[in-house]
């Protein structure tokens, strides 16, 4: 049996200058395995501590909102809650693009609550942050919607965003990408 | 009121309370699945001490990195301590983060902003 060219591939994961990349299913345990093979990848690329620790910031809240919002995705897409997770460098800026599954119910609000962030300065950023957390620690829920503040606020970046179909009109595909300059 | 002290997984912290000393500790990486069933538990007991505190109690944080929903607990534990602190008692917050850790150190700052008891925000070499 003759297998697919795993130079071209070795290759073609250069050429999109990815960092490492993970796509299957996820559980918290994995979350923290991810986070810690970031940490060491960064750390090799001599990445600076302050950059290193907002991409860590934001793949926590990343893929962690990945694991307790998304979906399972249908059959063909395999099983269980899949997601797809890259981290990579081009041009002197990190990126990292995480996605999910939804429901397409969700599409939304989803993309208001993101539109509505993106919209305002570092301060607003900040202070709403700070508002939120306070309200949060009123409740025994905690903060809910911290996250997307936090990434964010740990960026310096606007939120870059898609939703595409998936098999049918139920659900979508939600990926999002978060830039961290070097 | 016993001992608590929980051994750190990857994702939960280390927990150190002594309550006879009115020493409790939080450190490593908090990032639980469910903050809320693993924080309950612990701001109960927080607040079965702050019924008969000693004098001087100190909460202690250590950290790498947490998740936000574990900042919303961290805030609740704090506030919890700042009532005892109201109470004419002697308490501090000791906010310890890596001194290369700028990110850790505004954590501590935010806490700082939202809160009226002593807080120290120090750096220093961690593993």
């Amino acid at each position: 049996m003759i297998i697919s060219s795993a130079l071209d591939q070795y290759k073609s994961m250069g050429n999109h200058q990815l960092i490492f990349g993970y796509r299957g299913s996820l559980s918290n345990d994995l979350v923290s395995a991810l986070i810690q093979m970031a940490d060491s990848k960064l750390k090799e690329l001599e990445t600076p501590f302050r950059k290193k620790k907002a991409i860590i910031n934001i793949l926590i809240e990343g893929l962690q909102n990945s694991l307790f919002h998304s979906i399972e995705g249908q059959k063909t897409f395999g099983n269980g809650h899949n997601c797809l997770f890259l981290l990579g460098k081009r041009e002197g800026e990190y990126f990292i693009r995480i996605g999910n599954f939804i429901e397409s119910s969700k599409k939304e609000v989803l993309s208001a609550k993101i539109d509505k962030l993106n919209s305002m300065d570092a301060e607003q950023i900040q202070q709403m942050y700070l508002d939120v957390l306070d309200l949060g620690a009123l409740s025994d829920k905690g903060g809910a919607g911290l996250g997307f503040l936090r990434i964010i606020r740990d960026s310096g970046n606007k939120i870059a965003y898609s939703f595409e179909p998936a098999d049918d009109n139920q659900q979508m595909f939600y990926s999002m990408e978060i830039l961290v300059s070097d | 009121m016993e001992n608590i002290e929980i051994q750190p997984t990857a994702t939960t912290p280390r927990i150190s309370f002594r309550p006879l000393e009115g020493y409790f500790e939080i450190s490593g990486k908090s990032l639980p699945e469910n903050s809320y069933d693993f924080f309950q538990p612990l701001l109960e007991y927080v607040e079965a001490y702050a019924e008969k505190p000693v004098d001087a109690t100190k909460l202690v944080f250590k950290l790498q990195y947490f998740n936000t929903s574990s900042t919303s607990h961290f805030l609740r534990m704090i506030k919890k301590f700042e009532k005892i602190h109201s109470a004419g008692k002697n308490v501090e917050v000791h906010w310890f983060y890596d001194e290369e850790d700028e990110d850790m150190k505004e954590a501590g700052e935010d806490f700082k902003v939202l809160l009226k008891l002593p807080i120290l925000i120090k750096g220093i070499k961690m593993d």
